[in-house]
Order: structure tokens, then sequence, then C-alpha cells
């Protein structure tokens, strides 16, 4: 996971201090917090990045957008979401879910799914 | 009794005494004792008595009578021997078999007991005993006894009965005389003396063994009686045997005292009750229900069954029973004949005619009552079938009197009733002569149809086997043969009444006339005198010439004649004329003087002797002789006395001229004679002619007759049914009237011009309507009914043929169906109208009642937002209720067919749902429930509907219904979606709040080294996150007021000298609201630790305010610390610090930190929305 940059996509700043903590401590050198989805759709227009962490609901707006912008750019994500994956719209049913509260280690193997095969953490 | 007939009893020896049979009952003993107290000793009868009493009991009756009786009284068990001067009593369950010259009794036995004792015992002593009978009947009730008597009177006997006034109990005497058959009524005392003075008169009667011919004095009287009989009574029994009619003449000899024939003959020419008794006598018959069981039985298993093969309704069969007398016979076949015809599906109609002269018992036929126990002779079931008890006896029924025609007629005289099948003759026969009978069987042959069944009495045979063939010997069944009979079948008889007078002589072939041939007579009477002879007849006709006798006339010109006066040679007329005249006035033969008669220019002495017919029956006839003697003999008669001659030639010259003045007065007088007689020849002439005239008009008047007779059976036969109609009418009619009352219904015929024809009771009820109205207008009539059109709706009809129906009130509130029908006759004319009120008041009000309920039922259903929908599988006709319009959109008259009424009107995507829902409904029988979408027309929007129903199949055509109701379940199923919506937020909520617990948990652990000071911290952080959530959950999660959320946090109360806080009413969302709380918290936890609030003299100052931005209205929060220690700045962000900074940025929000000396101050923006600020600022000042 070294050298990888994660965007947090995550309007709540507890829960995305506690995503960044155990991304950190899984190795990953780069992780920025986006809170709104203005925020995050900057900052992917902006950076580089290997993985998204995103939350399905940014202050009552929902991941579509958000979704759709990752789609187009073909960057892996992994929706942290206190939703059941019925609540979640159609676009994301292939998106690993994980729900919330999660354990780290939970994010983490989710991530690592995400990579191409061979490689890992 | 007197001394000169014991004197002729004692000479005349008989071989059997006269029994005298005694019936009685009830009083009998009585009568019994006051009966033989009167009878001598010697009396030379033999009584035979019979009681009506218990055969049980030994009786005593012998013993009781015997002090009071001279003679012996003996109670007789077994056959004793006959003999006169005794009294002989049976017991009544007795078994008595004949008596002859004993009573024969076979021994006793426990019989049944015979229900008419006394009717047995009279038929058994009138068929077995030979000689004289007597019957008498004594007090007694009931009948017993009436049918025993006829059978006494048939065979001869006497017949006395008590005179009911007498009697203690009238019932058998009343029966006995009602019967007609009763020669005397009397008192007991009168009883005994006439038994004996008729037992003791002998009619000086030689009467011949049957078959025998009475001899020439007997046959003279019997002509006379005949004569006599024929002008009182009408009827002529001169062909009726003279056995039979001796026997009977003796009888009633007799019973009147008389043993003289000639003093009989008187009592007959002076009292005509008693020709008339007489003549009845002769007409006696015996008769009785089903006499002689075995030619009934023969007539109910093959004659009659014979008759109704190929017979069906519309064919006739006629029977005829010839001497019917009272008429039992003719019943007996009747009822026959009708048990044969309830054997067949259709029966042919019956005609039964019964005949007889006697005109009481023909009466008493018609009248059908048959007083006497018939019992014995009608069996128990036919009794109860054909017979009505009545007083005393049976009455036949009604039904059986109709099929059987009673007429008076005449066997010998009056045509004969013609195609018959069945012809019953029995004991008729045995009475008339036998050339008679041979007449009598050809005119059965006559009347009879080819292969007509005749049953004769038992002692009668068919002599004509050409024309019977003998079917049954031993019981005299004959069939006819179907050979032509002898000729002239009608009439077969001349008019009896007209038999006195000789019909005019028309030549030798007539052989209907005269029974006694002109040759007979003839040579009876030249018997004796040898000579030529001509017979005379009483009109002076030559009806018969002996060989010899054309010598003597000579046949004059002119008109053929058979004058003798014409015929004789003129010589002997004269003489002839006086000869004639004289022979027949005075009953005297007379001889003529030789009259000289030229012969050939040869005169001859002719003498003529002249003899009168002396037979009572051949009055008027009478014989003229003609003996011619030789001219040369001087009539010795003639021949003058010696005398002188001289006296004798002036005495001869005297004659002479003494003679030619008489031969010329003479001739004058034969002249004028003559004259008279061509006149009387004239007269005669046209009498003749007048005579032919009136046999043509007879002759014509006889066909007419015949004609007459056999419209009359028509007319009788189409009665017969016009009778049965008419009862049938009766019984439509009847039947209909009750029909019109059951109903009641009010039914009002009018004619074809509006007028009343007829009205049923009802109708009273409607309109002013009496009976007096029939012929009114209808127009006339007032009626209590709101129905003007009444009349112009009769003439509607009446127009058009169409029937009109309308439902009309009366006054009173009452609804009638009105039906204006035309009445249509049998024809099928229109005749009229009929018209009709039905009361419905009550399904009226029922209707009404029921719409109501339906129309509550629809309107709560409506209210409910419910419909009902039916789908019936028979009829596949679906139907909704309101409803259904604004459920589902359907459409009340479109007329839906079949269940794809209903499941057409379902969201496509539902059908399939639905569909197995009903399947499962049939399947298991239970109810199903659905709920299904529908597009609403209205507005398109899709609704929810839930339907509860029934499915149906209908096991013929396989086809489904469905009965159910639906209702709109739009409303609830937001409701759910919302809760399940609402169910997966709070899930999400909870989710992220336990997020934000752990990440506070990680984050507080991370930063905090010291583990007391972490539960601290910890706590405190869940603490103000929890009391973030115990406001927003009292807004139901949609956020919090500002100023709670500030006061919360900053725990006033304590403090609160020292904390101002203000600014308006603005209301967060939940989100915000929470992330603001954990903001405070955190700048409240530092500045009690840190800042303001850590010395005694600082001051927190917190204030909002709402602004407009260009993008929105922005809240702004102001957190300043004042008089606390200086701030350090710069120092190292904590956890704490950061959080402040950084936790409200996900909802928007800016948050700037100034650590100037003075204190610490902190300023945040929130957007805002619109609607979240509070009218007006509310300021809350502390």
């Amino acid at each position: 996971m070294r050298g990888r940059r994660v965007l947090v996509i995550e309007d709540e700043y507890l829960v995305a201090l506690e995503i960044e903590s155990v991304l950190q401590a899984a190795g990953i050198d780069e992780v920025v917090l986006a809170a709104t989805e203005l925020e995050a759709l900057d900052e992917m227009r902006e950076g580089q990045w290997d993985f998204v962490v995103a939350d399905a609901n940014l202050n009552g707006v929902g991941i579509n957008c958000i979704a759709a912008a990752l789609s187009e750019r073909s960057i892996p994500f992994v929706i942290v979401s206190g939703y059941r994956r019925e609540h979640l719209p159609g676009e994301v049913a292939d998106v690993p879910l994980v729900a919330k509260p999660f354990r780290g280690a939970e994010l983490v193997q989710a991530l690592e799914q995400l990579l191409p095969d061979g490689e890992s953490g | 009794m007197s001394a000169e007939s014991q004197e002729e009893k004692v000479s005349h020896p008989r071989e059997q005494p006269t029994v005298v049979g005694i019936g009685t009952s009830a009083g009998g003993l009585a009568a019994l004792k006051t009966f033989f107290h009167n009878v001598p000793a010697d009396s030379g009868l033999a009584f035979v008595v019979v009681v009506h009493l218990s055969p049980d009991h030994k009786s005593h009756l012998a013993d009781l009578l015997q002090p009071h009786v001279a003679i012996p009284v003996q109670q007789i068990t077994e056959s004793t021997p006959l003999k006169p001067n005794h009294v002989y009593i049976i017991p009544p369950n007795a078994n008595l078999n004949a008596i002859d010259t004993h009573l024969r009794l076979s021994k006793l036995e426990e019989k049944r007991r015979e229900r008419a004792p006394i009717d047995h015992f009279f038929r058994t002593l009138a068929s077995t005993f030979d000689g004289s009978s007597i019957g008498v009947i004594l007090t007694g009730t009931g009948s017993d006894g009436t049918l025993g008597i006829e059978d006494i009177k048939a065979k001869g006997g006497l017949v006395l009965v008590q005179d009911p006034n007498e009697a203690e109990y009238d019932g058998m005497p009343q029966s006995a005389i009602a019967s007609g058959l009763v020669d005397r009524v009397l008192t007991i005392q009168e009883i005994v003396e006439t038994i004996l003075r008729y037992d003791h008169t002998e009619p000086r009667v030689l009467t011949p063994a049957d078959g025998d011919e009475a001899g020439q004095a007997e046959r003279q009287l019997l002509q006379k009686i005949f004569a006599l009989l024929r002008a009182r009574t009408d009827r002529d029994f001169s062909r009726y045997k003279s056995s039979t009619i001796l026997r009977r003449i003796a009888r009633r000899m007799q019973l009147s005292y008389i043993e003289d024939i000639e003093q009989y003959v008187g009592k007959l020419r002076e009292q005509p009750e008693e020709a008339h008794a007489l003549a009845d006598d002769f007409l006696i018959t015996v008769t009785s229900f089903f006499r002689d069981p075995d030619v009934f039985e023969k007539l109910r298993e093959e004659v009659i069954p014979r008759l109704f093969e190929k017979r069906g309704e519309g064919d006739v069969v006629r029977a005829w029973s010839v001497g019917c007398a009272s008429g039992e016979e003719a019943y007996s076949i009747a009822i026959l004949m009708l048990e044969e015809a309830a054997r067949h599906e259709s029966s042919p109609t019956l005609q039964i005619f019964a005949s007889d002269l006697h005109r009481q018992s023909l009466e008493k036929a018609r009248d059908g009552f048959y007083a006497g126990d018939i019992e014995a002779d009608v069996t128990a079931e036919r009794l109860q079938r054909f017979f009505q008890k009545e007083n005393g006896g049976y009455r036949v029924r009604k039904e059986i009197r109709d099929l059987v025609v009673f007429a008076p007629h005449n066997l010998l005289a009056d045509p004969p009733f013609s195609r018959l099948d069945l012809v019953t003759c029995r004991n008729l026969l045995i009475y008339l002569q036998r050339d008679v009978q041979r007449e009598v069987i050809e005119l059965f042959h006559y009347a009879l149809l080819p292969e007509g069944e005749l049953v004769l009495g038992s002692a009668e045979t068919v002599d004509a086997s050409d024309l019977f063939r003998t079917e049954d010997k031993q019981l005299c069944f004959y069939q006819k043969r179907n050979v032509p009979g002898p000729e002239p079948r009608l009439p077969v008889f001349p008019l009896t009444r007209h038999r006195a007078t000789p019909k005019p002589f028309n030549g030798a072939g007539d052989h209907t006339g005269e029974r006694i041939a002109y040759g007979l007579i003839h040579r009876r009477l030249t018997e004796r005198f040898a000579p030529p002879s001509v017979l005379v007849g009483p009109d002076n006709r030559i009806l018969h010439l002996s060989e010899n006798a054309g010598r003597y006339l000579v046949h004059p010109g002119g008109e053929v004649t058979a004058s003798v006066f014409k015929l004789v040679r003129e010589e002997l007329r004269i003489e002839l004329q006086s000869a004639l005249q004289s022979v027949r006035d005075k009953r005297v033969f007379f001889d003529s003087k030789p009259i000289p008669v030229r012969f050939n220019g040869h005169a001859r002495p002719v003498v003529m002797h002249v003899r009168p017919s002396l037979d009572l029956e051949q009055e008027g006839f009478a014989l003229v002789i003609f003996e011619e003697r030789d001219p040369d003999v001087p009539e010795s008669t003639s021949e003058p006395g010696t005398g002188n001659p001289v006296d004798e030639s002036i005495r001869i010259q005297q004659l002479e001229s003494d003679l030619r003045v008489a031969g010329e007065s003479l001739r004058t007088v034969v002249e004028e004679y003559e004259t008279t007689q061509e006149e009387m020849k004239a007269s005669n002439e046209e009498m003749q002619s007048t005579n032919e005239e009136l046999r043509s008009t007879m002759e014509e008047l006889e066909t007419s007759k015949e004609e007459l007779q056999s419209i009359n059976e028509e007319l009788q036969t189409v009665n017969q049914e016009n009778r049965h109609k008419v009862e049938e009418l009766a019984q439509l009619s009847s039947d209909l009237q009750n029909l019109l009352t059951a109903t009641g219904i009010a039914t009002l015929f009018l004619d074809r011009s509006l007028r009343i024809l007829r009205f049923t009771p009802k109708l009273g009820e409607l309109f002013n309507i009496r009976v007096t109205d029939r012929g009114r207008p209808i127009s006339d009539l007032t009626h209590r009914l709101g129905y003007d059109e009444l009349c112009d709706d009769a003439g509607s009809v009446l127009a058009h043929l169409a029937t009109i129906e309308r439902e009309v009130e009366d006054e009173r509130g009452c609804w009638f169906l009105t039906r204006v029908l035309p009445y249509r006759s049998m024809e099928d004319r229109i005749e009229g109208v009929v018209i009709t009120f039905t009361d419905i008041t009550k399904s009226k009000h029922a209707e009404a009642a029921l719409n109501e309920s339906q129309e509550r039922l629809v309107s709560a259903l409506e209210a409910g937002r419910m419909a009902t929908l039916d789908s019936d599988p028979e009829t596949q006709v679906t139907t909704f209720s309101r409803g259904a319009v604004d459920l589902l959109g359907a459409d009340l008259n479109a007329g839906y067919r079949g269940i794809e009424g209903v499941t057409d009107l379902i969201h496509p995507d539902d059908r399939e749902a639905h569909r197995v829902a009903l399947q499962r409904s049939i399947d298991t029988g239970e109810d199903f429930e659905t709920e299904f979408r529908v597009i609403r027309p209205r507005d398109g929007q899709t609704i929810w509907i839930a339907e509860r129903g029934r499915a149906t199949k209908d096991p013929r055509t396989g086809a489904l219904g469905i009965k159910g109701l639906i209702w709109d379940i739009t409303e609830r199923r937001h409701s759910e979606n919302r809760l399940l919506m609402l169910i997966g937020e709070l899930n999400h909520r909870v989710k992220n709040t336990l997020a934000t617990v752990q990440s506070i948990a990680t984050q507080t652990l991370r930063h905090t080294p010291v583990p007391a000071e972490f539960v601290t911290r910890f706590q405190g952080r869940l603490h103000a996150l929890a009391n973030a959530h115990d406001l927003i959950t009292e807004s139901k999660w949609e956020g919090a007021e500002i100023g709670d959320i500030v006061r919360q946090q900053l725990s006033l109360g304590n403090s609160s000298e020292r904390i101002s806080t203000g600014g308006p009413a603005a209301r967060l969302d939940a989100q915000t609201s929470l992330s603001l709380a954990l903001v405070l918290h955190e700048l409240g936890t530092n500045a009690r630790k840190y800042g303001s609030l850590s010395v005694p003299d600082g001051r927190l100052d917190v204030s909002w305010t709402a602004e407009p931005e260009q993008n929105g209205i922005h809240l702004r929060i102001d957190w300043v610390e004042r008089g606390g220690p200086p701030p350090k700045a710069g120092a190292k962000a904590g956890f704490g610090t950061n959080m402040i900074q950084r936790s409200l940025t996900g909802v928007g929000g800016k948050v700037e930190l100034q650590f100037e000396p003075a204190g610490l101050s902190c300023h945040i923006v929130l957007p805002l929305l619109q609607a979240q600020i509070a009218n007006g600022l509310e300021k809350t000042a502390s």
C-alpha cells in the first residue's frame, strides 16, 4: 500500500479522521480528506488517486455524482456507509461496501481487494 | 172353517200340505203367539217359522210358543218330515238346504251366519218346494224377507204382510210393502183367516203341464180373459204360454176365493183393479243382483272383455236387458262393464237399455234403491264402490244409474233397440208360446250387431240354430251368426190393439196377420160337412174355397171382388144374406130351403147350410155349405099334407096371389136393398181407399218412428256427453272461482265496448262496484286508484292487443300492479279486455326498503372508499358498485363481461399475481386477499387497491367468477414506504453515530496518554453527543434550535452570571446540530480548563446572528472569551482544536479561531436555509 494516494470523502470529520488513521496505519502515504461533494470533485479533478473511500451520504447529498465521476476516471473505490446495500442507488451495486461502524482491517481488506492481482500491501 | 170345505179337503187329499213360511224378528214372539192362537188344530197347513235370534244361543222359542198353540211346535235341528198341522221352528244358523217332503237340514255347523235368514228361507222355499206356499212377514226391524218374497211370488205363491200399524216394529213389513209384491197387508187375525180361506179355495182350472196346449174350454176362457185385459190394460198376453197364464189365474182366483173360472171372468169384467192385478202378476219376474253367479262370472270373464276389445274412446258398447223388472240385472251388467272399463285406459261409452212392461218395476229400477239386504248377492267391495248406503238399504250410485236407460217396452209390439252388443233376456221366453219365441229370437238377431251375444235363462234355448251359434249350452250363451235374418224385420208384430179387427183379405201369402190359418179352420169345419163350402170372413169376404165351391160362384163384370154376395149365384144371394145375418147375430145354425139354381139352363135345387164359428177368437167367421139336391125328388119338407083339392086349389090361388104380392114386395125391398147396397159399396170403397191411405200413413209413421228412435238414441248419447261436459264445465268454473278467490287478485272482465262483463269479489275493494253494475261501461265507475288512464289503457289494449302493465297507488297508499290484457276467446278472437289488480304493496315497500338499505350500503362503501364487484360465473355478467368508478375507473354502464371485466382494469404488471390469487381461492375454497395497482383514468395516477373476496368456478362451463370488495390502500402503501425509508435512515444514522463514537474513542485514546483523563474526556464528548441527540430526537430528527444547543453544551446554571448567550431563533438540521454540539463542547471544555472560565472573573459571550449573503442566509456565531488568562497560541493543535476547526466543514460551515491576548474568540459561519429561521429575531439573554 505504500506510495498510494487515497482520497477519503466523508462529511463527518470524526469518521474521516478515523479512516485516515486506519489508512495511515496500513501504510498509505497520502490520505486526503474531502468533507463535501464540491471538495471531493475538486480533489478528483486536481489530484491523482489510487483509491477513493467514500461515504454514501454527504450531508444529505447522495453519492451519484461522485460515483459517476469516479467511474469516468476509472478510480476504484469503496463505500463506507451506515446504509445497507438495498438503500444504495443501483449504480453502485458492484462497489464494495464497508458498513459503519467498521473495523480497520475490514476497510483495508476491502481496499486490497481492489488491487490488481498479485499486488498487495 | 165350514164343514163343507172340510169334506172337500177330505175328498181331495193332496200330496203336499201347503207350507206357510213365517219370518219375523223384533216383537216376533208376541206376534207368533197371536198368530198361532188363531190357527185351528186341523188347518192342514205346515208352518215353518224363522226368527232372528242370536245363533249362539239355544233357542227356547218352541217351548215358549207351545202353550199357546194347539198343534205341535217343534224346534228342528236336523232333516224332519213335513207334516200338516205342525209348527217347525228353524234356528237362524240352521243350514236349510231344501224343502220337499222333508225340511232338509244339513248338520248344524259353525257356518258363517246367514245375513238374511228369512230371505234365504223364502228363496229355498220357492226354489225347492213343489207345492203351494205362502210367505208371511210379521213384525221386525230391517228389511230381511223382502228379497225372498219375490221368489215366492214368482213361483205363484201368496205373500201376506202384517199391517205396519199393528206391528210392534214396522221395518220388515214396510220394506216388504215397498217392494210392491205383497198381495195383502192385514192384521195377524186377518192373515190367519186369509191363509185358511186361500188354502181351502181350489180353483177349478185344469192347468196343463208346460208345453201342453190348454184344453178347448180353457182356451176359450183365456181368449175372453185376454180380450178383457187388452181392453183394461192395453197389454196382450195371448201369446204367453197358457200353462203359466193359467197357473197365475188360478192363484188370483184363489186369492179372491173364487173357484169357478167363469165367475172369475165376471169379476175381471166388473173390477178393473183385478184386471191390473192379474196383468201385473203375469209380468212378475224374479231377479236379483248377479242372479246365477255362473252366468255373470262368464259375462265378466269372457263376454264383456270381448266387447271391450278394439273399442276405444268414441265407440259405444250397448247392452239390452229385456224384461229387466226392478233393474237388478241391468245394474249388474253395468257394474261388470264399469269394472271392465276401469281396466282400460280409454274405454268406450257404455249404454245399457233395460226394458219391461211392468211400470211399477221400472219406477223402482229407475229409483235404484234396494230395500232388503242385497249384501248376500253383492260383494262388499262392489257395495262400497257402486252403492250408497241409505236408510235401510242401498242406492245404486248415480254414476251407474246414468248408464242405464229404463224404458217401458213391449217386446212383442214395439220396435226393438238396435246395434246391440249384448242382449240378456232371461226367464221371459218361457212365458211365451213356441212360435212367438222363434219370432223373439229373430228379433234379437235383428237387434244384435254381428257376433253380438245373447244370454237366455236357464230353461230357455234358441231353436233357430241358423241364426245363433250355441256358445255355452249350460249357461245359455248364444252368439249371433252374421246371416241375414228372415225377411220383413219391422214391424215384426202387428200392433196388438188392432188385432181384434181382422185385416182385409189380401191374398193367401198374408202370414203376418192371423196366426191361425184359415185352412185349419176350414178343415175342421168340413170334417163334419163334406159338400162344397166357402169360408166367409166377418166382412163377408170369401176367405177360402173348398174344391168344388166354384160351381156356386159367378164372377160378375167390373172390379174384382171377394165379396160373397157379389160372387154367389144370384138365386142364392138373398137367402145367403139373411142366413149370414141371422147366424152371426144369433149364433145358430141355418139351413135354407132348397133354392132352384140354374146351372147351364137346368134348374137344380140347392140347400145352403151356414155355420158360424163358435170360437171367440174366430168370431164372425162362417162356413157356407152348398148342398145340391136331385131336382126330381120332391121336397119332402115342402110336401103339403093330404086335404081337399078344391080348397087346396083356392088356397093355392090365394097363396099364389099372396106369394106374388110378397114376391113383388120382396123385389121392391130387394131392389131398395140393392140400391142401398150400391151406396154402401160406394162408401165402403171410399172407406177402403181411406183405409189404404191410413195404412200407408201408418207405414210412414212407422218408418218415422224408427228414425225418431235412432235419433233419440243419438240424442241420448249426445245428451250424455253434454251432461258430462256441463259437469266438467261446472267443475272448471268452480276451480276458477276458487283460484280467483285464492289468489286474491282483483280481476275485471270487459267486453269489446268496455262494458263490465264479470269481476271478482276482490275488485269491490278498489271499485265502487256491485253485481248490478254488470253491463255498465267502465267509465261510469269510480275507483280509489290513482289510475286515470284506465279507460284509455283498456281502449289501447283492445286496439293494439299489447299488454299494458302499470304500478298504481290507491288512496290508502297500497300499490297495485295493474295488467291490462286482451281477452282471447277459445276461437282466438278478441272478445274484450281483462284487467287484473295485484296487490304489490308489500313487495313495493320491501323494494323501497331494499333500495334504501342498498343505498346506505353503497354510501357507506363510498364513504369508506370501497366498492363491491361481482362477476357471475354463470351469466358472465360483471357488475360494480358505484365506488368502483373512482377506484378502478370502471364504467358502470359498460356492461363488462366475465372476469376479464375486472382483470382488464388492473395494472398489467399485477394481473398475473391477481390471477394466481384467484386460482388459489378456487383450489382451497378460501377467500383471497390481494393488492394491485390501477392507473386511474381520471388523473393517470397509479393508486393501490386491495381486494378481498371469493372466487368461484361454474362447474359446467368452467368460467370463473368473483364476489369481492375493493378499497383504496394508496395512503397505506405510501406510509409503509416512508416507514421503510425511515427505518433505513434510522439504521444509517445509528451506524453513523456509532462510527462517530468509534472515532471519538480512538482519537481520544490516541491523544490522551493518561487513562484517567481518557475516561473523563471520552465521557464528556459522549455526553455532548448524547445530549445533542436528545435535542434532535425531541424534534423527530429534524434538527434543533441553536439557542438550545448552545445552552445545553455550556451547561448554564453553574456559572451563568459569567456567560451570556443571545441570538435569534434559528433551527439547525440534525447533522449540523450534532457537529455544532461537539464543537461547542470542545470550546467549552477548553474555556473551563484553560480559558476565561478557568478564572473567577473571566467571562464568555456567545451570540449569533442571521445574515443574508449572496448564496442564502448564513448564521454567524461568535464565541468570545474575556477576562481569562491569555490563550497559548502556537501551541500544538490537539485533537480538540482540530475537531473545532474541521468538524463543521462537512456541513459547509467555516470556523475561525483567534487567540487574542484579551481572550480566545471563535467565529463560526453556517449556511442556513430560509425556512430554518424563526419569525423575528428573538433575543434570549440570561
